[in-house]
């Protein structure tokens, strides 16, 4: 009797571990950037106008903001656009888009045809600001505190579930720190 | 005469018989039907959903990155072949993070041709691959190295093989010891048995049985003392 549940144990053993992997999310990796300084950048406004501004890292200091990496050819942007669209709307925090690698006139064009959440979009044409961030699966939320630390990441499409029990704590407890 | 038998045929065979003669007893023997079901069952079902999950992540989200930059192709191929070694043996340490099975010098996806790019800028510059490593890994963590690194984290991935190899030997090496003491006393036991004729038992088995113990017994004593 004995004999038989030792295979049995060592069965239900190896079936748990294998359960387990099945839970793990591969697409969910911790950032490497979590809590460390936001890349340094200096990037071109999206605008249509050509000679349009630079945005720096410095000049976002000293104030709570949110960088959502976008394209027009990312079809889940398009999905996560309403929940984001009203985040927008109701939070204080300006959100900032990073347009990676994209064509400029396309990516006006999908502002205009589907919404513009962004208080303004960067142009990281060529990708560099975009690896900088550890961004490897557009769409990526970043929230960014005064400091310039990133303090939360988000890989994937946002859904007013992520917004409303991660982001929007988190904001309101960076926003809290002024006082 | 029959045909001459294929190769494959023989090791269809071959295979068929190990699997009746030494698993298919031993679940029988070991398990009850019930358990077996269930066992079965369950690895099925655990195997099927690996392969279903594997199937749907890979699938899911790389469609949109690849498919996105194709009108921008890849930097022109590098003239250099002694670069380019370089660039590939390193991208071939570091995990793709679209594709999370390939590595950046394999895949095609769009954020691996940029990845590559960096690491052949990177070296041009004047950096060495340990510099290039660090780059990406402060930006994607240490989920882009294939080799993790030795850490505190990592010490059950690192030793855990050996660790357990040594209990396996460990294991190995008691049940041996067992095994020889339970023999060692079972000849002893039948040696004493069948000299001393006055507890001898009138049954033939019994009888038998005492001869048999005597035998192996002698013969070990003869192995051991032999040439």
């Amino acid at each position: 009797m004995k004999r038989a549940l030792l295979p049995l144990a060592v069965f239900v053993v190896l079936l748990g571990f294998l359960a387990a992997g099945l839970t793990g999310k591969p697409r969910e990796l911790p950032s490497a950037l979590l809590d460390r300084p936001a890349p340094a950048f200096s990037l071109k406004v999206l605008s249509a106008d050509p000679a349009g501004a630079v945005i720096s890292r410095e000049d976002l200091r000293g104030q709570v903001w949110v960088l959502n990496v976008w394209a027009s050819w990312c079809a889940a942007c398009r999905e996560e656009l309403p929940a984001l669209m009203d985040f927008a709307r109701s939070s204080r925090v300006p959100v900032y888009g990073l347009n990676y690698k994209d064509q400029p006139d396309a990516a006006l064009r999908w502002l205009a045809r589907h919404g513009n959440p962004y208080h303004r979009s960067l142009r990281d044409d060529d990708g560099r600001v975009g690896i900088d961030f550890g961004v490897y699966g557009v769409p990526e939320t970043f929230v960014i505190d005064r400091a310039g630390v990133v303090r939360f990441k988000h890989v994937g499409t946002l859904t007013t579930q992520v917004i409303d029990t991660q982001i929007a704590p988190l904001l309101r407890q960076l926003e809290g720190q002024r006082s | 005469m029959t045909p001459p038998m294929t190769f494959a045929d023989a090791m269809a065979r071959l295979a068929a018989a190990t699997t009746r003669a030494i698993g298919i007893a031993w679940v029988r023997r070991t398990m009850p039907r019930l358990v077996q079901g269930v066992a079965a069952f369950g690895l099925g079902a655990l195997l099927t959903l690996h392969a279903v999950s594997a199937t749907a992540t890979s699938a899911a989200v790389p469609a949109a990155a690849s498919g996105a930059t194709a009108s921008r192709e890849a930097t022109p191929a590098a003239t250099d072949p002694a670069l380019e070694a370089r660039v590939l043996r390193i991208a071939e340490e570091l995990r793709c993070l679209v594709c999370q099975n390939e590595t950046i010098a394999g895949s095609q996806a769009a954020l691996a041709v940029d990845l590559r790019t960096q690491i052949r800028e990177q070296l041009r510059a004047g950096r060495s691959e340990l510099q290039v490593r660090d780059f990406m890994v402060a930006r994607y963590g240490d989920f882009i190295l294939y080799r993790p690194p030795w850490q505190a984290s990592t010490v059950l991935l690192w030793l855990g093989p050996f660790a357990l190899l040594a209990v396996a030997v460990v294991v190995l090496r008691l049940r041996v010891q067992s095994r020889m003491r339970v023999r060692a006393a079972d000849a002893s036991t039948a040696g004493d048995a069948a000299q001393g004729t006055t507890t001898a038992a009138s049954s033939p088995e019994a009888a038998i049985e005492r001869g048999w113990a005597l035998l192996q017994a002698d013969a070990k004593h003869a192995h051991r003392a032999g040439p």
